[in-house]
């Protein structure tokens, strides 16, 4: 009906109130006010249901089914799993873009944009700790969502390919993690870098492995080119086919509908598409709220840990001339660290790792066990759980606890004040390092709680090396406060002990810490909220006043 | 509790339905199903807010200390001029760093009068102890105030902070009668000129150096 029509039939107040409905019936693509009152109150639809139309009309929810099985929407069924990874690759991409706009790659400028996005750029340290936390946590997610999907068997027919894409995205997921690990341009970046790439010069035969090395860096070693390309990949090449491989899962995820929990339904049958009347639950509203709810706890949770419990490590910068003690890398890579230390790299590096992936790949195509209940698939259960646990025990071998031992001086100081990172002695900060010169052979009276934390710490580790060392005698710690220059410190880690011969040994280390080094200690809750908050609120009144 | 969970329990107790599905539900009260949705969007609204006040913060330009826009760090109070001693140009700054009787100030480098036409850039004149401007010829006092010549006002002048500590002890300030220079408590407190922060020079007839006295009006004459 024309506007004047409306105008003359309702009154102006009356015709604007349709048009406002008309407004949002559009921009639902199919609901009015009426109807959208009516679904948050509870209750039920109209016959034919109104609240189909934007699945079927509108462009958001058109991937999303029109309603679930009562089963599978329980929490413990699914536990959000691929909801939260989704989420998860949607937080990486909002905190990456912003990321971007403050970060050049390339050696000159990386490094430096890292330390201004740390001290100059309100809610930077923020949104970088965020983007890590988040890297890690998809990381994490994601391979739960598929330790999930093992356990439940929902890998099996119609799920193979469902399975197939599922690993595709958790590769990408690893790799993409990964290339993001080099742009920092620190010394924890470049050498983890490293290492992963000179996996891949495994590859036989030589040639292969170092072309696929020379494309992978763009040069002999990593440099320019190298950021370079690791930066695109990171930010566009991975994530494109991230996405793409996303919606592939996503469909058949919709398609076949998730696997119902195996008890209710017969072995061998799938049933998750023919859902009975009284057994659904419709997208609109109550998943919808469901999701949208449970997004904004995970949310608030996010950036509490980001704000209290996380702080994305940036170590020196990037020297290709030396090598830090005790390099690592990502977590999620330590089992192949740990295969490395023990075996040939090709073995470790390229072949078990690729088996590994492809029998992945095809565990649905070699599982001919029908059913998917947990008592008929004993031998599946026990075999993913001694994977599991051989995963976990390859991690292990690859952190520094294992076989990458140095002498116990140059551990013990590595333990207190490691060449990169921050250990206890950075942690508790400058001003909890008074001056003076602090044995471990004697009693101090210190009133400084987090200072004697250090000594008790230094005591420990030093009796505890005499203790596992036969070559490591009667040992004593002696570390040297004294004020080099106004607001810095300077910090001498001496050891001096006894070998099995009653030789005298001696190691000294020495480091300095500025009174402005952004450690834990000095970034807080007060800091980031008080203080950018009223930053903020004094620039933007100022603003607006037109100062 | 879904909805079909509901309508199914209520079918169960032959509870009858409260209203007929689809009818009028418009006008009547709020019910709780319908609150707590609203106070979960309203919490992803506040969010979405809150990130979005967040975006603009962190998408602001910054400037880097040292380079025009930001602050400068000039270092201890007595890495200042001495008083009565030449002003000190500060090229990168585009200011004149001049320590008066009444307390350090930094005069923008740029002629009131050529701001319409282009920054044309005044300078210091030792023999008469003024800054004249080479285009149109204006003078003003060591402490910035317009003598004579085309320019509408007195030099203008950037903000001084004087840091003590990691605290702002005092800045320049601008109040109705004048612009008062910041107080330096002790000679190692810190110096910093924010050149993001421009203070107007005063009209020229509210010049104490005014030459004729009788153009000039006492400040606060006017407004009383």
């Amino acid at each position: 009906m024309g506007l004047q029509d409306n105008i003359r039939e309702k009154g102006v107040l009356g015709a604007v109130a349709a048009q406002a409905d008309d407004v949002f019936t559009r921009l639902t693509a199919g609901i009015d006010v009426g109807e959208f009152r009516r679904m948050l109150q509870g209750e039920p639809p109209g016959r034919p249901n109104p609240r189909l139309k934007p699945h079927s009309e509108g462009f958001l929810l058109h991937i999303k089914p029109t309603y679930y099985h009562e089963s599978v929407t329980r929490f413990t069924h699914t536990f959000r799993l691929g909801l939260l990874s989704t989420y998860l690759f949607i937080v990486e991409t909002i905190t990456g873009i912003l990321l971007m706009i403050w970060y050049a790659p390339s050696p000159e400028r990386a490094y430096t944009d890292m330390i201004l996005l740390l001290t100059n750029i309100p809610f930077g340290q923020f949104l970088r700790d965020m983007h890590r936390l988040g890297a890690e946590a998809m990381v994490a997610i994601v391979t739960l969502h598929m330790v999930r999907c093992y356990l439940t068997g929902s890998y099996k027919p119609p799920r193979q390919f469902t399975w197939f894409t599922g690993v595709l995205l958790l590769v990408m997921t690893l790799f993409l993690s990964f290339s993001g690990y080099l742009l920092p341009w620190d010394q924890l970046a470049f050498w983890a870098v490293t290492i992963g790439t000179s996996m891949a010069e495994a590859v036989p035969p030589a040639v292969v492995g170092e072309t696929v090395n020379l494309l992978a860096r763009g040069a002999p070693d990593i440099g320019a080119n190298g950021l370079l390309r690791f930066y695109l990949l990171h930010v566009l090449f991975l994530p494109l086919l991230l996405i793409l491989f996303f919606f592939v899962h996503y469909y058949k995820v919709v398609h076949f509908g998730i696997s119902l929990p195996a008890d209710e339904e017969e072995v061998g049958e799938d049933t998750a598409n023919r859902v009975p009347a009284d057994k659904r639950v419709y997208y609109l509203p109550d998943v919808l709220v469901d999701e949208t709810s449970f997004m904004t706890v995970i949310n608030t949770l996010l950036i509490l840990l980001t704000v209290f419990f996380f702080q994305a490590p940036l170590e020196h910068i990037a020297n290709p001339q030396s090598t830090p003690l005790h390099t690592v890398a990502p977590w999620y890579f330590y089992w192949l660290q740990g295969m490395l230390k023990i075996a040939d790299k090709f073995i470790a590096g390229v072949l078990m790792p690729g088996v590994l992936l492809v029998l992945l790949m095809a565990i649905p195509y070699l599982d001919y066990n029908p059913s998917r209940r947990g008592k008929d698939r004993k031998v599946a259960i026990v075999a993913g759980i001694v994977a599991g646990a051989v995963m976990i025990i390859l991690s292990w071998m690859g952190t520094p606890e294992y076989a990458v031992q140095g002498a116990p001086a140059v551990e013990i100081v590595q333990d207190v004040m490691p060449e990169e990172g921050s250990g206890l002695s950075r942690e508790i900060g400058y001003k909890h390092l008074p001056l003076g010169i602090w044995r471990t052979d004697e009693e101090y009276d210190v009133h400084d709680h987090e200072f004697n934390e250090l000594l008790h710490e230094f005591n420990d580790v030093v009796d505890f090396y005499r203790r596992a060392d036969p070559d490591f005698n009667a040992p004593i710690g002696i570390l040297t406060i004294s004020q080099d220059q106004p607001s810095l410190k300077r910090l001498n880690w001496e050891i001096t002990w006894f070998d099995a011969q009653g030789e005298a040994g001696n190691y000294e280390k020495t480091f300095w810490l500025h009174e402005d080094s952004i450690y834990w200690e000095q970034y807080g809750w007060k800091h980031l909220f008080l203080g950018y908050v009223s930053d903020g609120w004094k620039s933007l009144s100022g603003a607006l006043v037109g100062e | 509790m879904t909805v079909h969970q509901d309508l199914r329990r209520q079918q169960d107790w032959e509870v009858p339905l409260p209203v007929q599905p689809g009818k009028g539900a418009e006008h009547r009260e709020t019910s709780r199903r319908e609150l707590l949705t609203y106070v979960w969007a309203g919490t992803l609204a506040v969010m979405t807010l809150g990130s979005g006040i967040a975006a603009y913060q962190f998408l602001y330009p910054y400037h880097r200390a040292n380079t025009f826009g930001g602050k400068f760090y000039i270092g201890a109070a007595t890495d200042l001029p001495l008083v009565g001693s030449e002003p000190q140009a500060n090229v990168d700054g585009r200011f004149w760093l001049v320590n008066t009787e009444t307390g350090p100030r930094a005069f923008s480098n740029i002629c009131p009068r050529s701001l319409a036409t282009g920054p044309v850039k005044f300078t210091w004149d030792a023999d008469r102890n003024r800054f004249d401007c080479p285009v149109c010829g204006t003078k003003f006092s060591r402490e910035g105030h317009y003598i004579e010549g085309p320019a509408p006002r007195s030099l203008d002048q950037f903000v001084i902070e004087v840091v003590t500590g990691h605290k702002v002890f005092a800045k320049t300030k601008r109040l109705p009668e004048e612009i008062i220079a910041p107080v330096v408590p002790s000679p190692e407190a810190k110096i910093l000129v924010d050149t993001s922060k421009i203070i107007e020079g005063f009209a020229r007839m509210d010049s104490p150096a005014l030459r004729g006295s009788s153009l000039k009006v006492v400040p606060g004459e006017l407004s009383a």
